[in-house]
């Protein structure tokens, strides 16, 4: 009863929200005076919209810990994975089309990476905040802030209709892509170039109703895709979800299937879509012994190895990325220019020659940012390398398992695994007078 | 209880289904409707009418009718108010679509829930599948990391770097000496920038229309007045028009051009709404060179440098000068250095650049406009970069940019460059005045003032103890350089644009009308000939060797004493 009084206050808070939306725009004034149709029309005063109200930045970090706190309740303590739609479908509302996708926790890595090496950068507190509640939350309570609170992973939540199973080898494979992802964003942003998880975001041209055709399509796809795939972005690109995942996997009150026990009735077997349940092992490696170490031994020799080939190759790589900055492409642009390579100018280069700036001062410019990009490189690929290091000899090693369980690192603590086990059919004693006895267990 | 649960279930499951069947049927109307609206809102563009366009096409005729106009002012009204509309049914459309499809969405997962089993588990369970999956993934691990390396790498190999030599230092290169600067014509009045030539004896007597004394004669593709620069066997000069901005190269021993390299073309936007004196033009400033590289500026900021064969080394736009003559200020060359005096009306500034790389060594700013030429002369102890302005002249370290002193002693636009001779320097303008000043270790002392025969354009020279000027207006002064005396006038029936250049003890003074005054460098008018080029002529001859070097209006000369 105390579950449903709550959706119906959501739902009544939900409505509010909506109307007070309609009714702000409105009363909107527009930015610019309509044409002058004829002789009559009164030209309205023109007046630039205000900053954004210091109580937003404010409402939305004290929304983001109240969200995160509820379903951090409603999944550990509660299991309802009713209250933990509900709660996504607000912040789809909320933070998606109200707040247009912006802040994000997902983008704000790339801030506080930027502030840590820019000095100018200033970081406001609402980002640090989005960049670390969802964090501290994980870090406890597992990957609640996807689970309802990120627009993006409720997004794809929502349209998730007839998810096929990703097989193991390929999960594996496409989740190299977060880390690269994550890599990139950090070095871009860190030198200054460009904030390439907004930029590509495939949602937030959906939540502003706005964007050049391409970019729609971009949307689209990745919505379609996400109607057959599990949260297809969370999975294999979100580069947020790495730092959660790290954060989530040291967490000691993470969701589990069983809110008692496991019986290994294999019923939840198949009940997660993303993947993310360990099935029971009994640690046996089906072949040799000295085959299994040696190979181990190997990438424990090539690690090092990896770390510094992919370093040295991702430093090489420096020209192609630093591109990216809109600094190296101008003096490219300009360069080519005045060689006589190219025909047509660019509203940089033509901006540029108009500020009157030394060309060898841009040039000097754009080649300092390009050693920045080879030491970013050596970092990157050192971290990559490191990655599929311990990737491989993650994989190359097998946990005894005796009973199903979460894993903590992809799990997005979505509260779906609840209902397939029999034991929380007893805890909601939807199953009146039954009980479960515990199996044998066997390691 | 339970049966209560199964009833609420079947309620919701129930609604849900209706909102999915009303939502999908809503959104495809509205989608119908966006498309429908999308298409006319593309057919009705208001800056496109038709027959809004041949309203205004039939008012063009007649323009009195106001009636027309009413029309015009009523389809005009029409055709926007439609598409503000269609505007509007667009954004609200998209609104409606967003709604209509979340609610579908939110109803489809209602019923995907409800009607959602269990999975049940297949098969027995093999507690050995973790290893052979993670096997097959660790393989596919392996070859994902190879592929990403292998793109890497091959990436790594077809970048290439547009700006690796943009700025390179060229450390192979030896540097020449001051005595190779002393016996070429590197900038503009030659060796320091002070015109006096390093050179025993020049000719005295050469006549065009017989080709006596008259090496060679080429004819220049573009015109010009910036004047000839020379290193070893080659001569180098810059002309423009129409649009067009190029560098010519010539052979020092027979006038044939070389290279010509064009600097703009005409889809060039820099020389596009560039107003400058005719007096001036667009190419005034004259080239340097450091022997093995050749430097350009022109009056669209643009500065190049190509090496002794015509190809482009590096390349700058300084912005389009501030300057409403025009940029006539020209290049300078110490050491490894080159110095742009970029005096304008806004962000004047002095700049030093790497001969090699065009790399800014240090910049200066300064607050003034002017169309003069830098000089850096020996003051004693020390090499000093001195600059004139309308109201000031600036001595800086060439080395550092830093300034040594600075003295308010002119007024006006000023054109000439100063004169220097063993510690006195001469500066002057027209309308303004000449002051000697007495160079000491961080100051200058004024030591004398001169005003009347000053000159505009032509910079002055000087000797031990005299210092010469010519004037727009066609008289040339000799002043005592100790006590400021105007010690002989002489009057000539053109006036001068091009700056006297001492040869030893003689004077080369070029008119514009192309007459070459040569007189002694002495206390009294002592004329040695006058040689006629007949042809205008605003540039300012150089000396190399036995060879005097003269760029006309059409035609660059080379006048040697044939035997």
């Amino acid at each position: 009863m105390r579950e449903s009084l709550f959706i119906k206050i959501f739902l009544i808070c939900l409505t509010c929200l909506f109307v007070a939306g309609v009714m702000s725009d409105s009363f909107a004034q527009d930015r610019f005076p309509r044409p002058e149709f004829d002789s009559e029309y009164q030209k309205p005063h023109t007046h630039a919209p205000g900053p954004q109200a210091k109580f937003f930045e404010i409402f939305d970090i004290f929304l983001l810990a109240t969200l995160l706190g509820l379903t951090s309740y409603f999944v550990l303590k509660k299991r309802s994975r009713r209250a933990v739609f509900w709660i996504s479908i607000f912040s789809l509302g909320y933070f998606g089309f109200y707040r247009e996708g912006c802040v994000c926790a997902v983008g704000s890595l790339q801030n506080v990476s930027a502030a840590l090496f820019l000095p100018s950068y200033v970081l406001p507190i609402g980002v640090i905040a989005f960049f670390i509640l969802p964090l501290a939350f994980a870090l406890f309570f597992g990957r609640t802030f996807c689970a309802s609170v990120c627009p993006l992973g409720c997004m794809q939540d929502v349209v998730m209709l007839k998810p096929v199973k990703v097989p193991h080898w390929l999960s594996e494979v496409l989740g190299v892509l977060p880390y690269l992802y994550l890599g990139f964003a950090v070095l871009f942003a860190t030198t200054g170039s460009a904030f390439i998880i907004c930029r590509y975001d495939p949602f937030v041209s959906i939540f502003r109703l706005s964007n050049d055709f391409g970019t729609i399509l971009y949307s689209a796809g990745f919505v379609g895709l996400s109607v057959f795939v599990a949260r297809p972005y969370c999975r294999f690109l979100c580069p947020y979800g790495v730092l959660l995942g790290w954060m989530s996997s040291l967490s000691k009150k993470h969701a589990s299937i069983t809110p008692d026990y496991c019986t290994q009735c294999r019923l939840c077997e198949g009940s997660c879509d993303f993947g993310s349940i360990h099935k029971p092992s009994n640690g046996r490696i089906p072949e040799r012994k000295a085959k299994s170490v040696k190979r181990l031994a190997t990438l424990f020799i090539l690690a090092p190895v990896m770390i510094i080939v992919s370093g040295w190759a991702v430093s090489n790589l420096d020209v192609l990325l630093s591109r990216m900055h809109p600094t190296v492409r101008t003096a490219e642009q300009v360069k080519l220019e005045d060689a006589g390579l190219v025909n047509q100018t660019t509203l940089e280069s033509r901006t540029f020659r108009r500020m009157g700036t030394e060309t060898s001062a841009l040039y000097s410019e754009a080649q300092a940012i390009q050693k920045k990009f080879h030491t970013g490189g050596w970092f990157l690929g050192g971290f990559l390398g490191l990655f599929f290091a311990t990737k491989l000899i993650r994989l190359s090693v097998l946990r005894p398992r005796i009973d199903y369980e979460i894993n903590q690192t992809s799990c997005f603590s979505c509260a779906r695994c609840f209902m397939s086990c029999p034991n929380e059919h007893i805890r909601l004693e939807t199953l009146k007078g039954a009980s479960l006895e515990p199996v044998e267990r066997v390691s | 209880m339970f049966k209560k649960l199964q009833i609420e279930s079947q309620q919701t499951y129930s609604i849900a289904k209706g909102v999915a069947i009303v939502s999908a049927f809503f959104a495809f109307v509205v989608c119908i409707l966006l498309i429908t609206n999308y298409l006319q809102t593309k057919a009705v563009d208001p800056i496109n009418n038709t027959a809004l366009s041949t309203l205004l096409n039939q008012l063009e005729k007649d323009q009195q009718n106001e009636t027309l106009r009413e029309q015009i002012r009523a389809v005009d009204l029409l055709s926007r108010k439609a598409y503000f509309v269609n505007q509007w049914q667009l954004k609200t459309g998209a609104y409606l679509l967003l709604g209509s499809v979340v609610l579908l969405l939110i109803a489809l997962r209602i019923i995907h829930d409800f009607k959602a089993e269990l999975p049940l588990p297949e098969g027995e369970l093999d507690k050995s599948e973790a290893w052979i999956m993670s096997s097959k993934a660790r393989q596919y691990v392996v070859g994902m990391g190879v592929f990403l390396l292998g793109t890497a790498f091959i990436f790594a190999l077809l970048s290439y770097n547009e700006l690796k030599d943009a700025n390179a230092d060229d450390v192979a290169f030896n540097l020449p000496t001051q005595e190779d600067f002393q016996n070429n014509w590197a900038n503009f009045r030659g060796y320091q920038g002070i015109g006096v030539a390093n050179v025993e004896k020049a000719p005295t007597f050469w006549d065009v229309e017989s080709g006596q004394n008259i090496k060679w004669k080429s004819a220049i593709p573009l015109p010009g007045f910036n004047s000839p620069i020379i290193w070893e066997d080659k001569i180098f000069i810059s002309g423009g028009a129409n649009a067009q901005l190029a560098v010519f190269c010539y052979n020092a021993e027979t006038g044939a051009l070389l290279w010509q390299q064009q600097v703009t073309d005409q889809n060039d936007e820099s020389l596009k709404g560039l107003r400058v004196d005719r007096d001036t033009g667009i190419t005034a400033p004259t080239m340097a060179t450091n022997g093995r590289y050749v430097f350009a500026i022109f009056a669209n900021g643009k500065l190049v440098s190509y090496d002794f064969e015509g190809n482009l080394v590096w390349s700058q736009n300084l912005g389009k000068p501030d300057n409403h003559y025009g940029h006539s200020s020209s290049l300078l060359i110490y050491e490894n250095t080159l110095y742009v005096q970029l005096d304008q009306n806004s962000n004047s500034r002095l700049l030093a650049l790497d001969v090699m790389s065009g790399n800014t060594v240090w910049r200066v700013n300064r607050n003034k406009i002017s169309w003069s030429s830098p000089i850096c002369v020996n003051t004693g102890s020390r090499m000093e970069l001195i600059l004139t302005n309308t109201s000031s002249v600036d001595s800086y370290d060439p080395k550092t940019g830093v300034k040594y002193w600075t003295i308010d002693c002119l007024e006006g636009e000023h054109g000439p460059s100063p004169a220097y001779n063993n510690g006195l320097l001469f500066v002057a303008n027209e309308y303004s005045q000449g002051t000697a000043l007495k160079i000491s270790e961080n100051s200058a002392e004024p030591l004398w003032e001169y005003y009347d025969e000053l000159p505009d354009g032509s910079s002055p020279v000087a000797t031990d103890e005299y210092i010469f000027m010519a004037t727009g207006y066609g008289s040339f002064v000799c002043l005592d350089i100790k006590t400021g005396d105007e010690l002989w006038l002489q009057e000539f029936d053109a006036g001068f644009y091009a700056s006297p250049i001492l040869v030893n003890n003689t004077i080369y003074a070029l008119d514009k009308k192309g007459s070459m005054h040569i007189f002694e460098a002495a206390n009294e008018f002592k004329s040695i000939n006058d040689c006629v080029l007949n042809e205008k002529t605003f540039s300012t001859p150089a000396f190399v060797g036995n060879r005097i070097y003269i760029r006309g209006d059409k035609n660059l000369y080379c006048v040697e004493t044939l035997e």
